[in-house]
């Protein structure tokens, strides 16, 4: 295998799952994540980075960019807490009463996310899949040293929301 | 750093364990003489922890997978392994003042100290004193919660669990003096000679294993099968409980 060669098999089975769940949270529509996902998969195959030594960083960049991209395909407003919840109706397996409250803490949570910035969302978003700052630093064009402050700046925002009276976790 | 204090984003870049030694080392000794430091420091651990809870709740209704514990948390772990350093929620003068973020200390010594002896009650170097505890176990959406009541002579409750997830807990009642540390993994309450406090201790929904540890002895434990089972149930705990 040459350095312009990738597995993308071995990619996709190693990193599919984490990365459907920062499309996921990141666009708050889990169809949408799993196209991004797939049209990264694509870029992947059909232009392969020159660079090959940290292809896990180098997908999610991608996968960012892709979201971003049908971000400014999409209507002027848009609000990720509006995002289509996922159908309420047809999972057998849980009851209206359940999937009621699924669908509550969805929103709940989009809303909380729809607060940030889509690059502040992208930045603690990325922090959670563990990616160094110097690798979201990359993703989101920024210095190594102003991701610790976007991040900082991101995390008081949500405070109101994170807080222990009331919020998400109320 | 600006007018003396560390700004927020290099206390963030402490957290998650990006600093070089020699900045991390002059951040650490300015935190241990700063205490407004120290609590901007706490407060944005603790935020972290709760965005982090948040989108496990956003997870399971999406009906996505968490993230597994290394990709989640793996820059932090790493300045855990790297200095030792662990998070002190020191009980100051209003113990049931809520979410406790007080203090954050290099506390080696703590940890060294931290697997249990094994052996009876009252194993030579721990003074147990009268210790006793009431646990009241629920599950509280995707998180567990356990409220302990006790009152302790010198003891020191543990909970480990097989998350490196932290656990967050908050004071009740007690004498200002109890403080609790919390590591990867679970917390310890180390109380006083004379201390009846109560805390509620909430722990991550990545737990599938608990033990509780009185005065280096195990007196409770749980599985994730026997965890699934409970909606609400009470243990006493103590000496003489768990045989």
């Amino acid at each position: 295998m040459d350095e312009h060669t990738v597995d993308v098999d071995a990619l996709f089975a190693e990193h599919n799952t984490a990365l459907v769940r920062y499309l996921t949270r990141l666009t708050g529509d889990s169809e949408q994540a799993q196209d991004a996902a797939q049209e990264s998969y694509l870029r992947l195959h059909t232009r392969p980075p020159v660079h090959t030594a940290n292809l896990r960083a180098w997908l999610f960049t991608v996968a960012t960019n892709v979201v971003r991209d049908q971000w400014k395909k999409q209507a002027p407003v848009r609000e990720l807490a509006d995002a289509p919840p996922l159908a309420l109706a047809t999972d057998p397996q849980h009851d209206p009463h359940e999937q009621l409250e699924r669908a509550e803490r969805r929103q709940i949570v989009r809303r909380m996310l729809a607060k940030l910035t889509d690059r502040e969302r992208t930045v603690l978003l990325m922090r959670e899949e563990g990616f160094l700052h110097r690798e979201i630093a990359e993703a989101v064009g920024t210095t190594t040293k102003s991701v610790g402050t976007m991040i900082a700046r991101a995390l008081r925002k949500l405070a109101g929301e994170l807080g222990p009276a009331g919020g998400v976790l109320s | 750093m600006t007018r003396g204090h560390i700004e927020n984003g290099e206390l963030i870049r402490l957290l998650d364990g990006e600093c070089p030694p020699e900045e991390e080392a002059r951040m650490r000794r300015h935190l241990q003489h700063c205490e407004e430091c120290r609590r901007g420091a706490a407060e944005l651990e603790q935020l972290s922890d709760r965005f982090r809870l948040a989108l496990q709740h956003g997870d399971a209704a999406e009906g996505v997978a968490h993230a597994p514990a290394r990709a989640r948390r793996w820059p932090r772990r790493r300045l855990l392994q790297a200095a030792a350093i662990f998070l002190v929620v020191a009980v100051a003068a209003s113990p049931a003042r809520g979410w406790l973020v007080e203090g954050w200390h290099a506390i080696r010594s703590l940890f060294v100290e931290a697997p249990a002896p094994e052996g009876p009650v009252g194993a030579p170097g721990i003074d147990v004193g009268e210790t006793t505890a009431v646990v009241t176990f629920a599950t509280v959406g995707a998180e567990f919660r356990l409220d302990v009541l006790s009152t302790q002579h010198r003891g020191t409750v543990t909970i480990a669990t097989d998350s490196v997830e932290s656990a967050s807990a908050r004071v009740l009642g007690g004498d200002g003096s109890e403080e609790l540390v919390v590591f990867p993994g679970g917390l310890r309450i180390l109380n006083a000679p004379t201390s009846a406090a109560s805390y509620e201790v909430l722990l991550p929904p990545t737990v599938s294993d608990i033990e509780i540890r009185i005065a280096g002895r195990t007196v409770w434990t749980a599985n994730a099968a026997a965890l699934s089972g409970f909606i609400r149930r009470e243990f006493e705990l103590g000496p003489g409980a768990g045989r």
